[in-house]
């Protein structure tokens, strides 16, 4: 009977369903629902602590190789390699492979990894709308091949860079990002940073020439302040997106101590 | 204006005044020391007032961490916000101001601690959270019907 039911309804019908168990007992029912609930179980993959052991991913990479119609489904990945340390590693030849299923894939979610060279390898081949880091320690040439992905991916939107560790780069830092300039730096409206290390992210940004995305449709900047450079920074960027920055979200987290351009301390709670 | 008559923060010279004439909605959030950002905020928007700029700005949130409650909720820099707002070039196009407060939930208060007194701190963040509100809004007696206050706990 459900069969015959207008895929409309089917879809008006499984919208309904928010948890896990639910849409994978509605996909039991029929053909009709099997396709619209895989749509909506597969859009996002976690891997975290659990499901990144090696059998778990081995699994998951047997599923998308016996189905290979469910990874192009998958919209979202989200990793995080929280306590996982070397484990992590090891299953990441897996999961490459399994990204290479993974066609349709727009968002990319990075926690607690480490990313070296294996990123050239697996996420390159992707162009994505948004690419999230957090708690993420790049080596210098994964961080190389990070700002590849970024200039791979022409239609990015929205950039999020959380306690990130980058290389601390010896002198000059365009020097040293000899990145790819045949491809066109992607315009990304939504960029969100927070920084406690002390070479951020937004300077990489706002001081490398060859800066792997473009600030100049920039309408909605969500930024952390940490200490006094940071506010030159902010200064500077809304200087660069004057025309086209509309939203600005402000966190002050400078704790006790502001450290200056000139590395004097100022005590605030005496201000 | 009361500017020449409270203590500014001397950290004030070495922060640049930002450019935020432009901006449609600003949203800044005061987890440590909290007055000299909103200082530092008063000052760029002030920077608007003196330029020829028509502003963009419609929407300011301001959110209070609760180690803010240590500060007293009656400042000169409140009813300075009040009256820049509310005043040319800002008066006509600004549409909101958000005060947002933060409680403290009562399940961070150590279970060790007798019901009594886990009643009694619960009493006391509520307190302090409502005679803050209560407090801050009679600082805005021009932005009447452009403030907003929530109580948000964490």
């Amino acid at each position: 009977m459900a069969e015959s039911l207008p895929q409309e309804l089917v879809e008006a019908i499984t919208d309904e369903f928010h948890s896990p168990s639910d849409l994978k007992a509605c996909s039991l029912t029929s053909h009709a629902f099997s396709s619209a609930t895989r749509a909506i179980l597969f859009r996002q993959i976690k891997l975290t602590e659990s499901q990144l052991d090696a059998d778990a991913v081995q699994r998951f990479h047997e599923l998308c190789v016996v189905s290979p119609h469910i990874p192009p489904l998958v919209q979202t990945l989200y990793i995080n390699g929280y306590r996982c340390g070397p484990t992590f590693l090891a299953v990441f030849d897996v999961i490459s492979c399994v990204l290479q299923y993974m066609q349709n894939l727009k968002v990319v979610e990075f926690h607690h990894v480490t990313i070296g060279n294996w990123i050239a390898g697996t996420v390159s081949s992707h162009s994505f709308r948004e690419i999230h880091f957090t708690d993420v320690i790049f080596h210098e040439n994964g961080f190389r091949q990070m700002c590849a992905v970024l200039q791979a991916s022409p239609g990015l939107e929205r950039l999020s860079v959380h306690h990130n560790h980058l290389p601390v780069f010896g002198g000059n830092a365009t020097s040293q990002l000899s990145l790819d300039n045949t491809h066109c730096r992607p315009r990304i409206r939504d960029l969100s940073v927070v920084s406690r290390h002390s070479y951020s992210f937004i300077e990489v940004i706002l001081e490398t020439t060859t800066c792997p995305v473009s600030l100049e449709e920039l309408r909605w900047f969500k930024f952390t302040l940490t200490k006094a450079n940071d506010f030159q920074h902010l200064a500077k960027n809304l200087q660069l997106t004057s025309h086209s920055l509309r939203v600005l979200l402000l966190t002050f987290k400078c704790g006790e101590y502001l450290y200056t351009n000139v590395h004097l301390s100022i005590f605030l709670s005496e201000l | 204006m009361t500017a020449s008559a409270r203590q500014r923060s001397p950290l004030l010279s070495e922060l640049p005044i930002i450019r935020i004439g432009h901006l449609r909605n600003i949203a800044f959030m005061v987890k440590d020391h909290g007055l000299q950002y909103l200082q530092w905020c008063i000052q760029s928007l002030m920077g608007v007032t003196q330029s020829n700029q028509l502003p963009a700005l419609q929407f300011l949130d301001i959110e209070l961490g609760t180690s803010y409650r240590w500060n007293r909720a009656v400042l000169p820099e409140w009813s300075e916000l009040d009256q820049i707002l509310s005043s040319l070039p800002f008066d006509e196009s600004f549409r909101m101001l958000t005060i947002k407060v933060h409680k403290r939930r009562t399940y961070k208060i150590s279970q060790e601690e007798t019901a009594s007194r886990r009643a009694r701190y619960r009493e006391s963040a509520e307190n302090i959270a409502e005679d803050m509100v209560s407090q801050l809004e009679a600082q805005f007696p021009s932005l009447t019907g452009r403030l907003r206050f929530s109580v948000k706990e964490y």
